[in-house]
């Protein structure tokens, strides 16, 4: 008898609260008018049979110039083609440790269907999870030291990397839409693509720490050519 | 018993009303919003055995700054927006920038009235510092003498990213908006008075976690409450 009067006045207790909360009737949105969030969008692709191993080739070389002084975080150059992309290989799957509570490497330019493994790695006895924000948003799981997780990146844009369990392990990683990308590191004024296919491109740019505008060049390759561009990265 | 559970179940709750932060009741025309935030760690983490000072339990420790948990029941720099027009006291934001960077993740600056939205950077690296700030559209960069501050007006929405030339790390958004907008941290509440009743969009925005969108209906007379998961769970699980 007592446990039921208990019962009866716990709910009393709750009830309210209860009635609040169904009341709110919250249903998840994306609202246009309000800032987005600081995590990029996916790149969005349109996807073409053709293949990269038939195509004719040409390459694409460049200079770059900053008009401030250049982070030591990496800038990413990539094409993104004007009509639909075709089929590819990616390169071979990344390899990321987890040593220490620490992702490494911490920054990463992988291509479209590339695949990443996660390691534990620690010495000790630590579990680790690894989950997605940006272009991909997944949970990979936890999983204790001895294992690994792995997961293909399908889609292109940035990508950050966290641990739901330390609040120090990020990474971030860029999925360019192709094999067409390279990364520019500090000291770096020039850049060369070579064996991509002939078409109408936008040349792009990402930068881990966004320091200038990204820049966004019309630029066509043409089989058996070598095309030059000049890139100034301002501000 | 059941006179002494008649007492202790009201007491309980004048008790909770008693830590409730005192408010104003809704005007009649008018609605109000409370954003309550729920901090869930992800599921399957494992629990520190009763008198353990380690809440991941064994097996979860590890030495050193980098093993540093996340703490879901205190989540700082959390920011609130909903989709009503701010008309007076817009936020400024003042952003703290030393040898280690930025202060905080984000910050938030509102514009009311058509005007920009303010900054405030001070510069207490010890050497002077050239600030840049980046939206997809919008850019600004100010040089900031030791121990001094800038003043940075944004008239264009949206989310910048900061850096400066001379702290490698130093790296945050600053999320400028015309929208009535709160930033706290999670063990408190948002709280929104004077609100145009109809529905409402509130996006919630935790470093490092997923953006919570909620849409709300507001009625006169009235004051709504919504919770906003922070954690990871609500993302589809991936990988093999």
């Amino acid at each position: 008898m007592q446990g039921r009067n208990l019962a009866l006045y716990a709910a009393a207790a709750v009830l309210p609260g209860l009635c609040l909360w169904a009341a709110a009737a919250v249903v998840p949105v994306r609202s246009q008018h309000l800032p987005e969030t600081v995590y990029k969008s996916v790149i969005a692709i349109e996807q073409a049979p053709w293949k990269w191993s038939e195509a004719k080739k040409g390459s694409l070389k460049g200079s770059v110039s900053f008009t401030g002084r250049l982070s030591a975080q990496p800038v990413v150059l990539y094409l993104q083609r004007d009509d639909a992309e075709g089929t590819f290989d990616p390169p071979a799957a990344l390899n990321v440790s987890q040593k220490g509570a620490r992702f490494n490497p911490s920054f990463a330019l992988l291509v479209r269907g590339q695949k990443v493994v996660f390691d534990n790695d620690e010495d000790d006895e630590i579990s680790h999870n690894v989950y997605f924000l940006g272009a991909s948003e997944v949970d990979l799981g936890m999983f204790d030291r001895g294992n690994s997780r792995e997961h293909t990146m399908s889609d292109a844009g940035e990508v950050s990397v966290h641990c739901s369990i330390h609040k120090l392990m990020d990474a971030r990683f860029f999925v360019a839409p192709s094999p067409a990308c390279t990364t520019l590191g500090a000291e770096d004024t020039s850049f060369a693509l070579s064996n991509l296919p002939a078409g109408r491109y936008k040349l792009k740019s990402w930068q881990k720490q966004k320091r200038f505008k990204d820049i966004e060049l019309a630029v066509e390759v043409v089989a058996d050519k070598e095309t030059s561009v000049t890139v100034e990265m301002a501000r | 018993m059941r006179a002494l559970l008649a007492l202790a179940v009201p007491a309980l709750l004048l008790l909770g009303c008693a830590s409730a932060p005192s408010r104003p009741e809704p005007a009649a025309g008018a609605a109000q919003l409370v954003v309550q935030f729920d901090g869930q760690a992800r599921t399957g983490v494992k629990r520190a055995a009763a008198g353990s000072s380690d809440s991941y339990g064994r097996g979860q420790g590890g030495s050193g700054k980098a093993f540093a948990k996340v703490d879901y029941s205190s989540i700082d720099d959390v920011i609130v927006l909903i989709d009503r027009t701010t008309v007076a006291a817009p936020a400024v934001a003042e952003l703290e920038l030393d040898r280690d960077g930025f202060a905080r993740a984000q910050y938030l600056a509102s514009a009311a009235g058509g005007g920009p939205a303010r900054l405030v950077i001070h510069n207490d690296t010890g050497a002077e510092a050239h600030v840049v700030g980046f939206s997809d559209e919008q850019g600004f960069e100010v040089s900031i003498a030791p121990g001094a501050r800038a003043e940075v007006n944004v008239a264009a929405p949206g989310a910048y990213e900061l850096t400066c030339d001379e702290v490698e790390n130093a790296a945050t958004i600053v999320h400028v908006t015309t929208c009535r907008s709160w930033q706290g941290e999670s063990e408190d509440e948002a709280f929104f008075d004077d609100l145009e009743p109809g529905l409402c969009h509130v996006t919630v925005l935790a470093p490092r976690l997923p953006v919570v969108h909620r849409t709300v209906e507001l009625a006169a007379g009235r004051r709504q409450t919504v919770v906003a998961p922070l954690t990871v769970n609500t993302l589809p699980r991936a990988g093999k």
